[in-house]
C-alpha cells in the first residue's frame, strides 16, 4: 500500500499537538495495514521540530524550508500539491485546524484527491479506505469512502487520537519548496483572546451549570464549588448569553467541545440539541436536573433527579 | 398580506396548507377553530415521524397534544406521557387507557400529574412506581401516609423531602427508622415537629445538625446556638438561612463561613471592612457584589489583583457611576463585560466600552436596551453568532438592526428573532420560507399572535 504522509503544523516556533495526534492515527492505520508513514514540517527552521516528529512508527520525516516564519495558505498549498505529486501517498492526514481549513479544501480539489473533513475515524475495510465523521450537527456519525481516489486527503479531529510517547528514528530527508506566487502577505500576528487561561477544551473534569441556576448570583455559588471541586467550569448558551460567564466557558454548538473532558458534571442543564453537540461524547456525564425526562439523562451514564442546590450543598460539603 | 386581521390569518392558513409543512401545521394548530383542524393534521399525521416527533417535544401545542393523545401508537403514547407540556387531564387519559407500566411510571413521576391522578396509580403495585409517587411534590398527604406502612429506605427519604408531608407523617417516620439520612430530611422539613427539631440540632452528628440549620421553624436561640456549632459547615448552612439582620461573626476561623457571611445584606460597616480585606479572594469577591458595601471600600475592590473581584463590584446593584466608568476602562474583558451589561450605563461609558473589541463587552453592549442604534448596527455585522444573537435578543433593537439579521446563518438566531416584538409579518412571512424546521415553526406562532392582536 501506498505510504501515510502527515502533515505537522507549527506556530510561533511551536510544534501543534495535532500533528502529533495525526501522527498517532497514521501509525494506528501502519500497524494494521503496513504502509510506512511520513511526516513533513513546513517552516522557517523545520529542523528545530525533527526530534519531536521523531516518535516511534514514523519512517521518515520531510523537510521544508519556507521563506515565511507564519503559515501562509499559499505556501502551503502549492508546496504539498507538489510533494504529493512526487511522493504519491495513499493518504495525507492533516490536523482539523484553521491552518488546515485554509489550504486543505482547495489542495484536494486540485489534484482530485478525496476528502473529507473533521474526521474521528479511520479505518481500511479491505483496501478501500473509510473515514467516520458527524453530521447534522453532530447528531449522526457517516462512514464515507471514497470509490476511484487514488490518494484521499483528510483533516483530522484534534483529542481524538493519543500522542505516541516513545521515540523513534526515522529517516530524514529534504523537499524543495517550489517557487510560488504568493496572494497575500502576512501583516502581524494577534493572539487569540486568553479566556482567562482557561481551555475547556483541555479540561478534563468539568462542572457545567445551565438555566436551572436562575440568578447571576448563583453562578458564583457553583464557580465556588468548581474550584473546591478542581473541576473547570463550563455553562450552556443561556448563561453565557446573559453575560454571567464568559463565552470561552460556553459548551455546545456555538461554544466549544470538551474535547479532553472524561467526567463531565451538568447541573440544571436540560440538553438542547446545540449543547449536547459539544459534550455528548464524553465517557462519564453525571447530570442533575430536577425535570425526571430531561433530554440530557438520554446521554448521561448517571442522572440525579433533584434540586442542584441540594446537590451542590452535599458536593460543597464533602469536597470543602 | 397582513396578518393582523382576519382575511391575513386565512391567507397564512392557506400557504400553510399548501406548503404541506407538518411544522408549520402544528404551530397554527392551536389558533385554528376546530372544524378546520383536521385538514391541518392531514399534513402532521402524513408521516409517521411527525406525530412521534411531536408527541416528544416541549414545544408542541397543547390542543396538538391533546389531539395525539387519541392515537393507538404506543410510542407516542410512551412520549406523551413523558412530555413536560402534556396537560394534567391528557395524563389522565393516558393512565385510563393503558396497561402500560413504564407509562404509569412516566405519569407518576410527572410534574403536571395531580393528587387525584397519582392516588389512582396507587393501586398498580411497583417499586419504581411507588418511589416515584412519594418523589412527587403533588402526592397528596392521604396517599404518602398510606404508603408508609409497605414503605422501603428510599420511598421513607423520597417521603421526608415531600413538601406535602405534615407533622404527623414525620413523626411517624422518625419513629419507624434509625437512618441517620431519613432523620436529616425530617430535620430539614418545614413541617418538621418542633421536638424532632431539637433533637437534631443537639444531635452528635453532623449531618443532622447540617440540615436541621436549613429549617426555616428554627427559633433564635437554636439558630444562636447552630452558629455558634463547632463545625464550619453547620455554622455555613445557619448562616446561609439566617435573616438580613444582627449578625455579629468577626474573626471568623473558617473560611467558607466568611464567605457565607460576605454574601449577607445586613452586615455593619465593621465587618463589611474587615471581609474586604479578607486573604480569601472569594470573601472579597462576595463582598465586592453584596448592595451594602459601602463606595469607599467598593473603590478599594475596584483596584483588587483579582479580575473576579473587581468584575464582582462591576456587578454590584447600587455600584456609583463614577466606578461603572472607571471599570469600563479596566484592563480585563471580563470586569468591561460586566459593566457592558448593566441597565444605568451612561453615554460616554458605552462609548468607552465599544472601543474594545472583547465578544463578551460586545454582546453585553449588544444585548444592553441603552446601546445607541448606530453601535447596535455594528454588533449585528459582528462575525461571532452569539455576539449578533445578543442584539437579537435587545428588546430595544429597531427594526432596520432585526432586518439585517433576517439571513443570519446561525439557524437559533433566526429562531430568536421571530420572537422580537418588533419584527412584523413582512419579516415573519419571509422566515416561513426558511430552511430550518425551528425557524418556521417560530415563524407561524409569530404570526398566529400577532393576528389575535389588534391592527
Amino acid at each position: 500500500m501506498a505510504e501515510i504522509l502527515v502533515i505537522a503544523e507549527q506556530r510561533r516556533g511551536e510544534l501543534a499537538a495535532a500533528s502529533l495526534e495525526c501522527i498517532a492515527a497514521a501509525v494506528e492505520l501502519k500497524q494494521s495495514g503496513g504502509q510506512s508513514v511520513v511526516a513533513c514540517i513546513i517552516a522557517q527552521n523545520p529542523e528545530s521540530y525533527v526530534a519531536l516528529l521523531s516518535v516511534a512508527g514514523v519512517d521518515e520525516v520531510i523537510t521544508v524550508t519556507s521563506v515565511e516564519a507564519e503559515f501562509q495558505s499559499d505556501i502551503f498549498a502549492e508546496t504539498l500539491q507538489a510533494l504529493i505529486e512526487q511522493r504519491q501517498p495513499g493518504l495525507v492526514l492533516v490536523p482539523h485546524s484553521i491552518d488546515a481549513w485554509g489550504y486543505a479544501p482547495a489542495l484536494a480539489v486540485r489534484g482530485q484527491y478525496g476528502f473529507a473533513s473533521d474526521v474521528f475515524g479511520i479505518r481500511y475495510d479491505g483496501d478501500d479506505l473509510v473515514a467516520t465523521r458527524a453530521a447534522y450537527a453532530e447528531k449522526v456519525h457517516v462512514e464515507i469512502d471514497f470509490p476511484g481516489r487514488q490518494i484521499v486527503l483528510l483533516t483530522v479531529r484534534g483529542n481524538t487520537w493519543k500522542q505516541v510517547e516513545e521515540s523513534g528514528n526515522p529517516q530524514i530527508t529534504e523537499f524543495a519548496m517550489p517557487a510560488i506566487t504568493k496572494r497575500s502577505n502576512h501583516e502581524t500576528f494577534l493572539e487569540p483572546a486568553s479566556g482567562g487561561g482557561v481551555d475547556i477544551t483541555q479540561a478534563e473534569f468539568m462542572l457545567s451549570i445551565g438555566r436551572g441556576i436562575d440568578e447571576e448570583d448563583n453562578v458564583e455559588q457553583f464557580a465556588e464549588l468548581a474550584e473546591s471541586m478542581e473541576f473547570t467550569l463550563g455553562c450552556s448558551r443561556p448563561i453565557a448569553d446573559n453575560g454571567w460567564l464568559p463565552k470561552y466557558r460556553q459548551v455546545g454548538q456555538s461554544g466549544k467541545t470538551v474535547s479532553s473532558c472524561s467526567i463531565y458534571l451538568a447541573l440544571g442543564i436540560s440538553g438542547s440539541v446545540q449543547h449536547m453537540a459539544g459534550m455528548k461524547h464524553v465517557p462519564n456525564i453525571i447530570a442533575v436536573n430536577t425535570d425526571p425526562e430531561a433530554s440530557i439523562f438520554s446521554i448521561a451514564r448517571y442522572g440525579v433527579v433533584a434540586d442542584i442546590f441540594d446537590i451542590a450543598e452535599e458536593l460543597e460539603n464533602h469536597f470543602d | 398580506m397582513t396578518v393582523a386581521s382576519e382575511n391575513g390569518f386565512s391567507q397564512l392558513a392557506e400557504r400553510i396548507l399548501a406548503s404541506g409543512d407538518a411544522y408549520q401545521a402544528a404551530a397554527l394548530h392551536p389558533w385554528l377553530p376546530m372544524s378546520e383542524r383536521l385538514v391541518f393534521e392531514q399534513i402532521i399525521f402524513s408521516h409517521r415521524r411527525y406525530p412521534r416527533l411531536f408527541a416528544q417535544a416541549s414545544f408542541s401545542p397543547v390542543s396538538l397534544i391533546e389531539r395525539l393523545v387519541q392515537e393507538s401508537d404506543g410510542l407516542i403514547l410512551d412520549k406523551l406521557a413523558k412530555n413536560s407540556a402534556t396537560p394534567t387531564a391528557v395524563l389522565r387519559q393516558l393512565a385510563e387507557h393503558s396497561q402500560n407500566q413504564s407509562r404509569f411510571l412516566s405519569i407518576a413521576k410527572h410534574a403536571n400529574a395531580d393528587s387525584v391522578l397519582l392516588a389512582s396509580l396507587d393501586a398498580h403495585d411497583s417499586a419504581a412506581l411507588h418511589e416515584a409517587i412519594c418523589n412527587n411534590p403533588n402526592t397528596g398527604l392521604a396517599q404518602l401516609s398510606l404508603l408508609l406502612a409497605t414503605a422501603s429506605s428510599g420511598e421513607r427519604k423520597a417521603m421526608a423531602r415531600n413538601p406535602q408531608a405534615n407533622s404527623g407523617l414525620l413523626l411517624a417516620l422518625w419513629q419507624s427508622s434509625d437512618d441517620v439520612y431519613l432523620q436529616a430530611e425530617i430535620a430539614a422539613h418545614s413541617e418538621c415537629p418542633p421536638e424532632l427539631l431539637a433533637l437534631a440540632i443537639s444531635n452528635d452528628q453532623v449531618l443532622l445538625r447540617r440540615k436541621a440549620a436549613a429549617n426555616p421553624g428554627l427559633s433564635k436561640v437554636q439558630l444562636a446556638q447552630l452558629l455558634g456549632d463547632c463545625e464550619a459547615q453547620v455554622r455555613t448552612a445557619a448562616l446561609r438561612h439566617l435573616g438580613a439582620k444582627n449578625i455579629q461573626l468577626i474573626n471568623e476561623p473558617a473560611r467558607r463561613v466568611r464567605r457565607e457571611l460576605a454574601r449577607k445584606t445586613g452586615l455593619d460597616k465593621q465587618l463589611i471592612e474587615s471581609l474586604s480585606i479578607d486573604e480569601d479572594n472569594w470573601v472579597r469577591r462576595w463582598v465586592a457584589r453584596n448592595p451594602v458595601t459601602p463606595e469607599a471600600i467598593l473603590r478599594v475592590l475596584a483596584k483588587d489583583g483579582e479580575v473576579e473581584v473587581r468584575r464582582g463590584v462591576a456587578r454590584n446593584a447600587l455600584l456609583p457611576e463614577n466606578l461603572c466608568r472607571e471599570l469600563a476602562t479596566d484592563p480585563d474583558s471580563w470586569v468591561r463585560a460586566g459593566i457592558a451589561i448593566r441597565p444605568d450605563l451612561g453615554v460616554d461609558t458605552i462609548r468607552q466600552l465599544s472601543c474594545h473589541d472583547s465578544i463578551d463587552v460586545l454582546a453585553g453592549l449588544g444585548r444592553n436596551p441603552l446601546t445607541p442604534v448606530k453601535l447596535l448596527m455594528q454588533i449585528a455585522r459582528h462575525s461571532d453568532r452569539d455576539v449578533r444573537r445578543a442584539v437579537i435578543l435587545n428588546p430595544q433593537t429597531p427594526l432596520s438592526i432585526l432586518q439585517i439579521l433576517l439571513e443570519d446563518p446561525y439557524p437559533l438566531n433566526r429562531a430568536q428573532l421571530c420572537r422580537h416584538a418588533a419584527v412584523g409579518s413582512t419579516q415573519l412571512l419571509q422566515l416561513l420560507e426558511d430552511p430550518e424546521p425551528q425557524v418556521r415553526f417560530s415563524a407561524v406562532q409569530a404570526l398566529a399572535e400577532l393576528s389575535q392582536s389588534p391592527e
